[in-house]
């Protein structure tokens, strides 16, 4: 058997890993994370099912569940309990927008549920600008620790040195940017 | 008096020649298999990585990931499903797409992909850390019965600009399927890159149009035959593609126009991040390189248990031997060491023989390693890495070598001159 044939079996068992990448598929317990970085500019996406977050993805009915949904935001706009970037790479954050399914009548982001498929996710996305890009060497991950219900991130990145994907668990929450591997 | 305990080491070694010879050389052979499997393994990950660079997005049909990055970067495996050129078109033309290079694949000349392009690829197309490519002689295609040449189909084919060449359809493995009555003129030689374009021959897309004039479903039609002067009266701009790299304004937007385009109604697409379906690849073929990694650690220790063999049976032919060292006034601590020394001798030879023999090896297939399958051998002695490797059989070694060393001990301590064989 070849190289060449064993790749072509190779890439037919990589066909389930690849499918995540198309498209949003909503699995519970697993969310994206993004990080792109052009010059100075770092932007830091979170794309997850709200039930990994919160537990439940319908309009909240109990106050407990009102409170839940209140905390993952509160959560998700203190960047650096979620995603905390290298204080070598000097970065201050510029932007943040979270988008939350349910949110308090007049947001202008609330209608975010998908009521045809029953699921409903939250994003969010963080801009920081940072003084020494190229001192971004990895990311310290705290989604996991705010969001006991998430299991598993699968974190893109694209910066100058290159573009790469890890698969980031509760127990190894630390990023490696494609730099620094 | 201290006995020189190295030189009974050499001694002792000596006198059982050959049985020690076959031990290094197996451990050697397990030696070199070990760090073969992780030598190929680092370095196809460098070669790989190394294809493509500065590309943001790769366009293709929507399949897997892994099999559009495979084929269309890699030459590995054939695409299911083609793209229109309207789509291609309507990307390129896209706000933050700032370069587009199409790529049509599926035929062949004596071996080698053909691939359709645009002169876009000479200029945008950059491998291993952002460089770009270059001509080692000629120049870009220009008419459309020119073609380009990687460096790797110039040497093997002794092509040089001006050399008339004919392309196959499909993988060429049927003469009936060539395109002879429209030969090709090499303009140009790509410089080496240690990349699939090294053996690709690049032609416009408006050619690969041309060669299928007359032809049909994947043979020629019967009766058919437009010569080469006359294709110029036919539409030759390109219905279909089979994927295309895309370098956009800004980095920031990749992921926005991937999500985009895999969202996209119409034409189902898939846009990858050649970076990021790389390490979903390795993360599948990870589990093999450890299964193998697996495999050769127990060669290694199938080596040492061989040595450790060939010591513990050497031993009840050696308790007069130990008798007279311990009469001439050796400790049993000496025994010890003697044969901890021994065996430890014998594992360190066998790793630099191992070590040499890979080196031996690895500098006779890279060259058909580099032209076969696009992997990049370096040759070299040790690196870190494998530094590490060594100490751990060394170390396994030292460890392994206790059993037959404390039997020595024991013998040594329980046998007097009358020992009986």
């Amino acid at each position: 058997m070849t190289t060449r044939q064993m790749l072509s079996g190779l890439c037919l068992m990589a066909f389930s890993l690849g499918a995540s990448a198309a498209g949003g598929a909503h699995e519970h317990g697993v969310a994206r994370l993004s990080l792109v970085q052009d010059n100075t500019t770092v932007t830091l996406g979170f794309d997850s099912p709200l039930d990994s977050l919160v537990g439940f993805e319908h309009a909240p009915r109990t106050e407990a569940q009102k409170k839940a949904l209140t905390q993952a935001r509160v959560t998700l706009e203190g960047a650096v309990q979620a995603v905390d970037l290298p204080a070598a790479a000097a970065c201050t954050r510029t932007s943040v927008d979270i988008e939350l399914p349910f949110g308090e009548p007049g947001d202008k982001h609330a209608a975010h549920a998908d009521d045809h498929s029953g699921h409903s996710d939250a994003e969010a996305e963080y801009v920081f600008d940072c003084a020494h890009p190229a001192a971004l060497t990895q990311v310290t991950v705290g989604l996991f620790k705010a969001f006991p219900r998430l299991k598993r991130l699968d974190a893109e990145a694209a910066t100058a040195a290159g573009q790469g994907k890890v698969v980031l668990r509760p127990a190894q929450a630390t990023w490696l940017l494609p730099a620094a591997r | 008096m201290r006995l020189p305990l190295w030189h009974l080491t050499v001694a002792s070694i000596r006198n059982r020649g050959l049985a020690t010879v076959l031990t290094v050389v197996a451990i050697a052979l397990s030696v070199s298999l070990l760090l073969g499997v992780e030598r190929l393994r680092n370095d196809a990950r460098a070669s790989f990585a190394n294809t493509l660079s500065g590309t943001d997005l790769i366009v293709g049909a929507r399949s897997g990931a892994v099999q559009l990055l495979l084929y269309s970067v890699f030459h590995i495996g054939d695409a299911t499903h083609d793209v229109s050129w309207s789509r291609i078109d309507a990307l390129r033309s896209h706000k933050d797409v700032a370069w587009l290079v199409p790529l049509s694949l599926g035929d062949s000349h004596r071996g080698f992909r053909v691939v359709g392009t645009t002169a876009d690829f000479f200029a945008h197309v950059q491998t291993g850390n952002r460089q770009p490519l270059r001509f080692s002689a000629g120049r870009a295609f220009d008419g459309v019965f020119d073609a380009v040449v990687g460096a790797e189909v110039a040497a093997s084919l002794g092509y040089a600009p001006g050399a008339k060449i004919v392309l196959s359809h499909g993988a060429g493995e049927f003469a009936a399927a060539e395109h002879g009555d429209k030969p090709f003129t090499v303009t140009g030689v790509l410089a080496r890159t240690g990349t699939p374009v090294d053996r690709s021959v690049l032609v416009g897309l408006a050619a690969i149009e041309a060669i299928h004039l007359d032809w049909q479903g994947g043979s020629r039609i019967p009766g058919v035959e437009i010569p080469a002067q006359f294709v110029g009266k036919f539409d030759l701009s390109p219905k279909r593609v089979t994927a295309a790299l895309i370098g956009l304004e800004r980095r920031s937007t990749v992921f926005r126009v991937q999500r985009e385009i895999n969202t996209s109604d119409g034409e189902p697409l898939l846009a990858i991040l050649p970076g990021v379906t790389l390490d979903e690849l390795w993360r599948v073929v990870g589990v093999v390189e450890r299964v193998l990694l697996a495999v050769s650690a127990f060669v290694v220790a199938v080596g040492l248990a061989g040595l450790v063999a060939t010591l513990v049976s050497s031993l009840s032919a050696r308790r007069r031997e130990l008798a007279i060292l311990r009469a001439l006034g050796a400790g049993p601590g000496d025994v010890f060491v003697l044969l901890m020394t021994e065996s430890v001798l014998l594992a360190v030879a066998g790793c630099v023989l191992g070590v040499a023999c890979l080196w031996a090896l690895s500098a006779g297939i890279a060259p058909w390693l580099m032209a076969e399958h696009g992997v990049q051998l370096v040759p070299r002695f040790v690196d870190q890495s494998e530094l590490v490797w060594l100490v751990g059989v060394v170390a396994a070694a030292l460890l392994a070598s206790v059993i037959p060393a404390w039997r020595a001990y024991r013998y040594s301590l329980a046998d007097g001159m009358t020992v009986r064989m």
